[in-house]
């Protein structure tokens, strides 16, 4: 299931809850083996091929499967792409985001990302403890002040692509950068870590990201009140 | 510290709190020689802004000395005086780039919070509620400044605090509602509300050429002040049946040339739209009554101009958009740039063309902010602008 949303995964699956959680292929094949097992239940009398075959019949019938919903065996995927500009030139903005290892500077949803070289890097989530999501990427395409995109290794515990967009706005030494970003659990499994990272890969969450990165480009620091004095109310 | 602090409509105390202290490299924490109440503070005051906070510490007129600066405050050093602009502005953005500085666009840490009303946000204010900020204010004994290399300019030392403490609101703000009005020579220029920022527009109207200000308002003593000034002559509402057709008596039957609305949202009305207008919004039919606003654009001559300081939050009704669009008006607004008129305007403090201090009408000390507030929402003892000592 393909889908761009701002909702978290949660409660995604409970929207999901009334509705089909299995793809056209599924359904078919559990229709399939539904309709043999049922055959060789009723060429062999067994009551045990019978509950089998005609649970599979239902589930391939209405589309839901009740154990792929409490184990969330389902695709998730989170894409999300925003615009912001810049007021610098995008030679400025591309080389902050070719050291990759600036990115949690901004991007609340990641603790660090470490470069091993020009190309590869080792990228940790930020999720509550005792949680852990990490993976590799590498960048697959890097044209100096125009884009950049990366993805993760093969194999990787989540599967993560991203892409930034750097056009000069005329008349301006400004830059509208464009950020696409997916995230997608491997085989549509979702465990437990994957959902803590997807539910915090938000649209506002990456839009307040944007925000943060064009206030610490522009003003070399984010805004901030947090640790000011306030009165106490006493009620 | 001791703070003035919000708890709710007509509810300020001053309470005990924890001293600011440096939350980012171009913080800079002031001692706070005097600060003022703002006309606009009252709509805080009667709960007109939403997104206030039981426990926010009001205050955004306030001038005093550095005694903390953060490492990347350059030109700011420990002692130095100064006036702090009541908007916070980064000065490197696209807008604080062109002066405008009142709509910067890294200031306000709760930005979405304004876009989900206003569809962009502006600045940070101080003391002037979460969706524009959520900063402490000034009417406190020390204040956390941030951007301290672009907002405060220092002051010189022979001229006292009560001269040089609106350079930091309410003359810029007059100043640039009068800017607003391209003023050309016989200009005449009409100013609804003779609060503080109507005083400092009709005398800065004054200082670009007009030929004349007629001031408005029902108050005899804030009419009176302004008549202080050569050239500015007040219209006691209440004295004339309506005050379209005085101006237009006025005016040789032209209307003035430019609108001031120095009221703003909380105006107070008469006859019949003025019940109507106060029934919706209890009624919470409209957050603001726009009854000056409304005389301000039926009063205007053709090709006018009508410029608004006068603060408005919300929606209002019955808009005279007819009007505007057949005198073809133009309509300037918004919050002041402050950081732009801040030098220019101390020189002219320095060169004495004005004396900013005139609008004083009340000096307490900070402890008596509770008192000081209920007094200047009610006009009592003809209160037209506090300054409190910390």
């Amino acid at each position: 299931m393909h889908q761009s949303r701002s909702e978290t995964v949660s409660a995604q699956a409970e929207a999901d809850a009334t509705f089909a959680n299995l793809s056209a292929v599924e359904r078919w094949l559990s229709l399939a083996a539904g309709a043999a097992l049922l055959g060789v239940a009723i060429r062999r009398r067994s009551i045990p091929f019978f509950l089998g075959g005609g649970a599979l019949v239902l589930r391939g019938a209405s589309g839901f499967c009740p154990v792929c919903h409490v184990l969330r065996i389902r695709g998730a995927t989170v894409e999300i792409e925003k615009t912001i500009s810049v007021f610098r030139p995008p030679h400025e903005v591309y080389a902050i985001w070719r050291n990759l290892e600036n990115l949690p500077r901004f991007m609340s949803h990641l603790e660090s990302v470490t470069a091993a070289d020009d190309k590869r890097s080792h990228w940790v989530a930020r999720i509550p403890t005792p949680a852990r999501l990490e993976w590799d990427a590498v960048i697959t395409e890097d044209r100096e002040n125009e884009s950049l995109s990366w993805q993760s290794a093969p194999g990787s515990d989540i599967e993560h692509a991203g892409s930034v967009y750097f056009r000069a706005v005329p008349g301006r030494s400004a830059t509208e950068v464009r950020v696409a970003l997916s995230y997608k659990a491997p085989a549509g499994i979702v465990g437990a870590a994957v959902a803590k990272l997807l539910s915090t890969v938000t649209d506002h969450q990456i839009k307040e990201d944007l925000r943060c990165f064009k206030a610490i480009v522009e003003a070399g620091e984010r805004p901030t009140t947090a640790g000011q004095p306030a009165g106490v109310t006493i009620h | 510290m001791r703070a003035v602090c919000w708890n709710g409509k007509r509810d300020v105390r001053v309470e005990s709190v924890d001293d600011p202290r440096l939350l980012n490299p171009r913080d800079a924490i002031i001692e706070t020689e005097l600060t003022a109440i703002c006309g606009s503070d009252l709509h805080l005051y009667n709960g007109n802004i939403p997104t206030m906070q039981a426990g926010d510490i009001l205050g955004h007129e306030f001038i005093g000395r550095v005694v903390e600066v953060g490492p990347e405050v350059d030109g700011l050093a420990l002692g130095d005086r100064v006036a702090v602009p009541f908007p916070i502005a980064c000065g490197r953005c696209f807008y604080c780039g062109r002066g405008a500085y009142s709509f910067c666009d890294n200031s306000n840490p709760n930005a979405w919070m304004a876009e989900k009303v206003y569809g962009y946000s502006p600045a940070g204010l101080f003391g002037y509620s979460h969706m524009l900020g959520g900063y402490a204010g000034g009417q406190a004994e020390y204040v956390r400044v941030p951007y301290a290399d672009v907002g405060p300019v220092k002051l010189p030392p022979e001229l006292s605090a009560e001269q040089l403490l609106f350079l930091t609101d309410v003359f810029p703000t007059g100043f640039q509602a009068a800017e607003n009005c391209r003023i050309q020579p016989g200009d005449v220029i009409a100013v609804w509300g003779c609060g503080p920022v109507g005083q400092f527009a009709a005398r800065s109207a004054i200082l670009l050429g007009a030929e004349r200000v007629i001031a408005i308002d029902a108050v005899p003593e804030r009419l009176a002040m302004a008549s202080l000034q050569a050239g500015v002559e007040a219209l006691n509402e209440n004295d004339v049946g309506d005050v379209t057709e005085a101006l237009r008596d006025l005016t040789g039957g032209r209307g003035p040339d430019a609108c001031i609305d120095a009221v703003g949202m909380e105006a107070h009305g008469h006859g019949l739209e003025g019940l109507l207008d106060t029934a919706k919004y209890k009624l919470m039919l409209q957050n603001d009554r726009p009854i000056a606003l409304r005389q301000a654009i039926n009063a205007c001559r053709k090709g006018g101009t009508v410029s608004i300081p006068g603060v408005y939050g919300g929606l209002i009704d019955k808009f005279p958009i007819g009007a505007a669009f057949g005198k073809g008006l133009t309509l300037k607004m918004g919050q002041t740039h402050v950081q732009k008129y801040l030098r220019p305007l101390l020189e002219r403090v320095e060169r004495g063309e004005i004396d900013p201090s005139f609008v004083i009408t009340h000096r307490l000390p900070l402890d008596d902010a509770p008192r000081a507030y209920a007094m200047f929402n009610d006009k009592e003892d003809g209160c037209i602008k506090v300054v409190l000592k910390p």
